[in-house]
């Protein structure tokens, strides 16, 4: 793999591609439905954030886009090409290289310390030499604002903040054209919580990334976003965030605005409960 | 009745749906290990835990199990006035029998479990998921090294417990006993053959190694990305290597004499 885009560069040309189409996904474990017909469409180069109750099925979407699972049905589409057609790993992972992927805890190695972390992608994928390696991920921690201290600190020695900077260095290394980032909010300080924002912000301009973020958090989803997607148990809404600031389904407006109109809770099922019952109580609600 | 009969189909129906599947795993395994690299760091480290964190618990075992066989084995042999044979009979059983057997069950519920534990842990924590999104084979970075420590560590540490043994059946017969030593010793090398009982008991303990590198990475890799799952992976890695070390045991001894 050739490094073409280092993304410490100001004004670095956008990757080329980056583009995610969900086609009539469904996608159910052991006869739960969790998806259904989800069709939605990610632009390139922009950040693209999934909101939506808990269980709602968000960090299975990037699971599916990332071709961890597979669907029942439908087409995920990463630059026209189909994920969930894909059967043999080599061609996965030619699509996976244009992916990096943040997980909600980290997924660091916990037996490497930070250095490592960071550098294994590069040592297992690349033909770099040990300079041009260091030297990488020493662009990459400063980038997410880590101090060379910090190099030899195991995952375990680490806050929940610089477990997510490690992470998203790790993500970064081997310069993705596509980001998936599952839940960076969660579990941080409103102040951590505003700085990963900010360098998730910084990561896209700089380099042109497009990201697809789930996220729980109203104020730095109406920041950040470009584009959502807001997963209700029985629809899929999408738009700019100005669209659906003020949306006809109160529940849009209360997962984007945090503001809950206690009316919604007698008339609705709760957004978390639905996905636990069976799927033909699932079928009567679907409209 | 019909249930009965029902419940007992699914249940052999899960079991050897689940026997095929161990065996891809196994076929995995030693498709990653034939393409290099050879991770050789990891592969270093897991010896250490698996092996040199084990030795403890082995050597004292053995010790044990040797002392209370020369024990046990001395009260009997004095009925028939041949106390002079115990170096034999302790060799015997401990070479071809309780040595691996016993090893087997020991670093099964020793070091066994713990793998499958990390890998469970590292299913629940998503690791291995972000190691395939960096197009890493998991199997290649995270079964293999444990694999291969596993299947190495298993008779080195039968020898270990069969030597610790051997002295402890010397101590009890010569030293608490009073037996004379060179009878021991001589009974001991009179009765144990190379080929019969030490290859043999070798042989096994390579087999009881592979059947619990197996089990162990099998059950933490497939094991629920939650903690009861990654629990319950761990009991099940107990029993089913333990039961698959037993039942091997019986068919190899009887095998082997033919
Ligand atoms: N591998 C799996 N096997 C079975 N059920 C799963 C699996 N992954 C996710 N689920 C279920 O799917 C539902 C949606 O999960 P998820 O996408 O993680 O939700 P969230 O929107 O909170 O991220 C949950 O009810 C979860 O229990
Ligand atoms: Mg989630």
């Amino acid at each position: 793999m050739v490094l073409t885009h280092p993304i410490s560069v100001d004004g670095a040309p956008r990757p080329e591609g980056g583009h995610v189409v969900l086609e009539g996904v469904r996608m159910e474990f052991s006869d739960r439905v969790i998806l259904r017909d989800l069709d939605c469409d990610f632009p390139a180069g922009k950040i693209s954030i999934i909101c939506g109750g808990s269980g709602s099925g968000k960090s299975t979407t990037l699971r599916l886009i990332g071709g961890l699972i597979r669907p029942q049905q439908g087409h995920i589409r990463v630059d026209g090409i189909d994920v969930a057609a894909l059967r043999r790993t080599s061609e996965l992972e030619k699509v996976r290289q244009k992916l990096g992927m943040l997980f909600q805890k980290g997924a660091l190695l916990d037996s490497t310390n930070v250095f490592d972390n960071v550098a294994f992608p590069l040592r297992e994928r690349t033909k770099l030499d040990g300079d041009e390696i260091s030297a990488r991920v020493r662009e990459c921690l400063l980038e997410v604002g880590l101090k060379p201290a910090d190099e030899r600190l195991l995952p375990s020695e680490l806050s929940g903040g610089m477990v997510k900077r490690v992470a998203l260095a790790r993500a970064i290394v081997t310069e993705p054209v596509i980001l998936l980032v599952d839940e960076p909010f969660s579990g941080l300080d409103p102040i951590t919580s505003r700085r990963i924002e900010l360098l998730l912000q910084k990561v896209n301009k700089r380099s042109g990334i497009t990201m697809i973020i789930v996220s729980h958090d109203p104020g730095s989803t109406m920041r950040l976003a470009d584009h959502l997607l807001v997963m209700l148990p029985d629809r899929y809404v999408q738009g700019t965030p100005d669209e659906l600031r003020n949306h006809e389904d109160p529940r849009v407006t209360s997962l984007l605005t945090h503001e809950v109109d206690d009316s919604i809770l007698e008339v609705d099922h709760m957004l978390d409960t639905v996905i636990q019952r069976g799927p033909t109580d699932l079928d009567s609600t679907w409209a | 009745m019909l249930r009965l009969i029902s419940a007992v189909g699914e249940r052999s129906a899960r079991s050897i749906e689940q026997l095929g599947d161990i065996s891809i795993f196994g076929c995995q395994i030693v498709k990653c290990f034939l393409r290099p690299p050879l991770r050789f760091r990891p592969f270093v480290k897991e010896l250490h835990k698996l092996g040199v964190l084990s030795l403890l618990i082995i050597g004292i075992s053995g010790l044990a199990v040797g002392m209370v066989l020369a024990l046990q084995g001395y009260i009997e042999l004095s009925k028939y006035g041949s106390e002079s044979s115990l170096g034999g009979f302790v060799g015997i059983v401990l070479v071809r029998e309780l040595g691996p057997v016993l090893t087997g069950l020991l670093v099964t519920g020793r070091a066994g479990s713990a793998t499958t534990a990390e890998i469970g842990t590292m299913v629940a924590s998503e690791q291995l998921d972000g190691l395939r999104m960096m197009s890493v084979n998991p199997i290649d970075v995270v079964v293999v090294p444990r694999a291969l420590a596993m299947i190495l560590v298993m008779p080195l540490l039968n020898a270990i417990f069969t030597v610790l043994g051997l002295l402890g059946g010397w101590l009890v017969g010569v030293r608490v006993m009073g037996l004379d030593s060179g009878a021991y010793i001589g009974s001991l090398t009179a009765s144990v053959g190379f080929q019969e009982d030490v290859a043999s008991g070798l042989l096994k303990s390579v087999l009881f190694g592979v059947l619990v590198a197996l089990v162990s990475t099998y059950k933490g890799f497939n094991s629920a990305p939650t903690s009861e799952g990654v629990s319950h992976s761990t009991t099940m890695c107990v029993v089913t290597a333990s039961l698959a070390i037993l039942v091997s045991n019986y068919f190899f001894t009887a095998l082997w004499g033919m």
